[in-house]
């Protein structure tokens, strides 16, 4: 009787009663995910459907691959892809070291006072939103009444009428040089803490072996913080088609879209301004799937040559 | 043993080009929110003139009455205030009580809860599809868009999990169940009190979200009755400014050389926008550093 018993209350029904208090707060939690990121995830089908409202998702005719084909079909779809990746290649190129070269210099800070105002400092625009750095943009930039323009052109440096966020051909710039100002120091976050948990006995080993501070960088900072670089560099790579909506939404105004239509605003057009859902969500879908491709290269690159991975 | 390697003259002088190069960034980093600031408190008409950069020329409150008789902006504010309160105290608890249930080792189906979760980290839906889902539930026009889907997150949830499962001792919680608490009483009196470090975390990173979002409000809100201040600042930014906007500034006009601009007003309510994060950054920054690095840490 008892040994019964016992087996009893290893059943389902007996693990879910007892842990009743815990399911009450899993299950909802559980449906949560299913209607705020799953239920969408499967609502991308209209993806290939011709989507009519009228029918809904489910009764809505197949269309297989066409909005697909449309889009890289479109006329401006050789622009899109090459804004899309030239920003992120250039936000790649010049944004990416940038945090890692601050902290490799905060580090080399003697004052701890002010390397720690530098750092306080240097995180606040992080936490600013990209509607108000494009304000801040709009007047300091300004040719007719900002502070910089009008000394610049003083000193012969720049044409007085640079306009700069109309100028299509300055767009690139501004996106990488504002993503900069805005999150360097926020992400040198990260690199700082790897640069301190690097045990002091390898210093003194490389200053024995009489290595100087530049030396000391390369052979020993360099290499401890290699796998978070890598970990950073293998996110970063994954989010190559995912441009900065915000920065780029707000910053743009009609003088420069031919420069600033990526893969993220066409589907806010197409999608939330023309209600293309369908459309849209195809061009959302190619790249979601591109990207999650991406992670998982860049994440098997970087299992392969610094052992660190993602997953 | 200090180090009996002697500071070279190469050294010396990197370190005085470090410090200068510091400074330089600080001032970098600054001098935009200074700018918007001297604006703001500037005649606007005063600031059209030109030549406007370090300190203020023609003081005025006017940029601010402007702002404070525009029902929009006030609005605007107000609801910016209400989702911020509403949905970080909504987002912590539902973070807070998600997180210490996944946290039970025993807890039936955690694995597969886990990593349901943590895709969604790697994959989402896109916009539009989150967009249709919206205008299905009815949360068009309504203030719980802004709450109901920002009620927590994968990152949130794993760095609050991480955080309960390192920092409180399985011992704790035996000896309450052996007192008769059930798992629900353990959390609310015993574990959320003393997480504070935590719950400080995600709450700062959810208020700025909310304080910050534009988006939710300029793409569910087709009336402007639950329109946040930043999403009107989009609209001021467009040079959409609201009519009630363009009548007060002409109303504290006074005559054709002084008195407010759109420019002018638009510095002002920026600066609204930003002194609630400058308010509460010294809490920001103590928490949020220890919060990415719990988050970095893998299981």
């Amino acid at each position: 009787m008892l040994v019964a018993h016992k087996n009893d209350s290893r059943t389902l029904v007996a693990r879910v009663l007892r842990q009743r208090y815990l399911l009450l707060v899993a299950i909802p939690g559980v449906l949560w995910f299913l209607l705020f990121s799953y239920y969408p995830m499967w609502g991308s089908i209209i993806a290939f459907k011709n989507f009519d409202f009228g029918l809904g998702i489910l009764q809505s005719p197949w269309s297989g691959l066409d909005h697909f084909v449309e889009f890289v079909r479109d006329p401006d779809f050789a622009t899109i892809m090459t804004n899309t990746v030239a920003i992120s290649a250039l936000k790649l190129v010049f944004g990416f070291p940038a945090p890692i070269v601050l902290a490799l210099l905060l580090n080399e800070l003697r004052s701890a006072g002010f390397k720690s105002v530098t750092q306080t400092v240097s995180y606040l625009p992080h936490f600013v939103s990209w509607v108000i750095v494009t304000g801040v943009c709009l007047q300091l930039l300004s040719p007719t009444n900002g502070p910089i323009i009008p000394l610049l052109a003083k000193l012969g440096v720049v044409d007085p009428n640079l306009l700069i966020m109309g100028d299509p051909n300055l767009f690139w710039g501004l996106a990488v040089v504002t993503e900069i100002w805005k999150e360097i120091g926020w992400n040198a976050i990260i690199y700082l803490a790897a640069i301190t948990a690097i045990d002091p006995v390898l210093y003194e080993a490389a200053k024995v072996d009489g290595a100087g501070k530049l030396r000391q960088v390369f052979a020993v900072t360099l290499p401890s913080i290699a796998p978070t670089v890598f970990i950073m560099l293998t996110i970063t790579i994954a989010y190559l088609l995912t441009t900065n909506f915000d920065q780029l939404w707000l910053m743009r105004n009609s003088a420069v879209v031919p420069a600033s239509e990526v893969i993220d605003t066409h589907v806010f057009v197409q999608g939330i301004q023309l209600g293309r859902y369908d459309y849209a969500t195809a061009v959302g879908l190619f790249r979601s799937v591109v990207s999650l491709g991406l992670l998982v290269a860049a994440n098997q690159f970087s299992r392969r040559i610094t052992g660190t991975s993602l997953y | 043993m200090k180090s009996n390697i002697k500071t070279t003259n190469g050294e010396r002088v990197f370190q005085v080009f470090n410090v200068i190069f510091m400074t330089g960034l600080i001032l970098v980093t600054l001098y935009p929110f200074w700018y918007v600031l001297i604006l703001s408190l500037n005649d606007g008409h005063n600031s059209r003139a030109g030549g406007l950069a370090l300190v203020v020329r023609k003081f005025t409150w006017t940029n601010y009455m402007v702002i404070l008789n525009d029902p929009a902006i006030v609005r605007g504010f107000l609801v910016s205030v209400a989702r911020t309160v509403v949905g970080t105290s909504a987002a912590v608890l539902a973070t807070a009580l998600f997180s210490y249930v996944l946290a039970q080792k025993h807890l039936i189906g955690r694995r597969l809860i886990t990593a349901l979760i943590t895709f969604t980290m790697f994959f989402g839906a896109g916009i539009i599809p989150v967009y249709m889902l919206m205008r299905d539930l009815h949360l068009t026009n309504n203030f719980l868009v802004y709450v109901l889907p920002a009620l927590t997150s994968a990152f949130m949830i794993l760095i609050t999990r991480t955080y309960f499962e390192s920092n409180i001792p399985p011992s704790v919680q035996e000896s309450a169940m052996i007192d008769g608490a059930n798992e629900l009483q353990i959390f609310f009196k015993i574990i959320f009190p003393v997480s504070a470090p935590i719950l400080a975390t995600v709450a700062l990173f959810v208020a700025v979200g909310h304080w910050n979002d534009w988006f939710a409000g300029y793409i569910y809100m087709t009336k402007p009755d639950l329109v946040p201040l930043q999403t009107l600042l989009v609209q001021i930014i467009n040079q959409a400014a609201a009519t009630s906007m363009m009548s007060a500034i002409q109303g504290a006009s006074g005559g054709v050389d002084s008195g407010p601009t759109i420019e002018s007003v638009r510095s002002a309510t920026m600066v609204v926008a930003i002194v609630p994060i400058v308010i509460v950054y010294p809490f920001l920054q103590r928490y949020f550093v220890k919060g990415i690095l719990v988050g970095s840490v893998k299981e």
